[in-house]
């Protein structure tokens, strides 16, 4: 083999190289090449000096005040005056004759061209409905994970002397147990019983992880895992999640139809 | 609930590593805030075309990038307020800083490094300073940088090339004392 160029020296370094036993083979009996290589790892290595400035837990809050206003000039301020999300959205979707989100979430058809996107309240309802849509959405791929690593967890490799670490499951559930309580309560408010139920069940469960042991015995945590797997919360977590998603692509392919 | 409470819950998880991606990019903290907001605004008012087979935080990742990206294009040219200490004439060590060095004299050599780094990254074009953040510090693929930047493959590995050589001529007087 020649030489290793610079180009093939960078895509190895990241681990993209098509034959990197090749060029580990070289590097390995040719000096003039070594010693390249080195440079540029010592190069590229020093580039991790560049660090971030620090943002503490409250950043996101901070950032949220900061557009606030703006957020009701663009959009809020454009919409009639709604007392809340789910309670707007029924009155309005009824109003229009499109129950979309209940019949959606029973499973039943939602006909997109029965809402009007083009403005007016049921584009108001639409833009509102959205936001909790992609916020659940995004709230329950969260939880997904979680489940799921806990779902996964093999008492048998961690549990040792001390038992199962579940100290990142137990941060991961603090984080989200008050917008878990959140969406659970708009979904009561709203009727939505089945999105409530799923939550009210994960934010039992996020509770008795944030408030048990921070290392679980390997029977702790088959209790758990039995848990999951008979109240089948993994499963409905993902079945609502596909159904969210579902809506959200509907909603898109709409607004390509309309702008087309 | 709102749907301002909903969204505010999106930018409290979302908002650091915005600022994260932001900053890398920019080099500047209150460029970096300016992305932030521009980014949630951006994606607040384009939530209905989020189609949901991506996931909501690669989806805002894709915003803060073109967020970001435009005010790098704003700013090229219109000279940094922070000045670069290269012309100093004091070459510095890279990978042996550690260990070597007392505490303080080290110190110093981070910060030198540190201010070499950042000139390289200036010296990049808006293109080349993308690819190669999103390769070096947030470690996509360079068929995933292809897409989020709307390139080829090749364009894309092209950019991260001369970003790396950039870097290394910046940092090659601190690789040569070290001999």
């Amino acid at each position: 083999m020649s030489h290793v160029s610079q180009e093939r020296m960078i895509l190895y370094f990241y681990g993209e190289d098509d034959q990197p036993e090749a060029v580990r083979a070289h590097l390995g009996e040719c000096g003039a090449c070594r010693e390249e290589y080195r440079q540029l790892q010592s190069a590229l290595s020093a580039a991790d000096v560049l660090t971030v400035p620090q943002r503490d837990a409250d950043y996101g809050r901070e950032v949220f005040e900061r557009i606030r206003p703006r957020l009701r000039r663009g959009v809020l301020d454009r919409l009639p005056s709604l007392p809340g999300f789910f309670r707007s959205a029924w009155v309005q979707a009824a109003a229009v004759g499109a129950v979309a989100v209940l019949a959606f979430l029973a499973g039943r058809h939602w006909d997109p061209q029965q809402l009007d996107v083009s403005g007016g309240p049921a584009a108001a309802q639409k833009g509102r409905e959205t936001i909790l849509l992609v916020a659940v959405g995004d709230h329950f791929e969260r939880a997904g994970l979680l489940l799921v690593e806990l779902a996964n967890a093999r008492g048998g490799e961690s549990v040792g002397g001390n038992g199962y670490d579940i100290s990142a499951e137990q941060l991961l559930a603090h984080e989200m147990i008050g917008s878990n309580r959140l969406y659970r309560r708009a979904a009561l408010k709203s009727g939505e019983a089945s999105i409530a139920e799923v939550l009210d069940q994960l934010e039992r469960l996020l509770l008795d992880i944030l408030h048990g042991p921070s290392k679980l015995s390997k029977d702790e945590l088959s209790d758990i895992q039995e848990r999951l797997d008979s109240g089948g919360l993994v499963f409905k977590i993902r079945f609502l999640g596909s159904k969210l998603e579902d809506r959200q692509l509907e909603r898109a392919r709409q607004l390509s139809r309309r702008e087309l | 609930m709102g749907d301002e409470e909903a969204f505010q819950s999106l930018v409290e998880r979302h908002s650091r590593r915005v600022f994260s991606l932001a900053y890398r990019l920019t080099g500047c903290e209150s460029d970096a805030e300016e992305v932030v907001q521009e980014t949630f605004l951006k994606a607040y008012r384009q939530l209905h075309r989020f189609e949901s087979r991506a996931a909501f935080g690669t989806w805002l990742h894709r915003i803060a990038l073109n967020c970001a990206f435009d005010l790098m294009r704003k700013r090229k040219g219109r000279p940094k307020a922070q000045e670069h200490s290269s012309d100093g004439g004091q070459e510095l060590a890279l990978e042996t800083v550690a260990a070597q060095t007392p505490s303080a004299e080290r110190l110093m050599m981070s910060a030198e490094i540190r201010r070499e780094v950042e000139s390289a990254l200036d010296l990049m074009s808006p293109g080349e300073r993308t690819a190669f953040v999103l390769r070096h510090y947030e470690g996509l693929s360079i068929a995933e940088i292809a897409e989020r930047l709307d390139l080829g493959d090749s364009a894309a590995k092209h950019s991260i090339f001369r970003a790396v050589k950039k870097l290394r001529a910046a940092l090659s007087p601190l690789a040569e004392w070290r001999r």
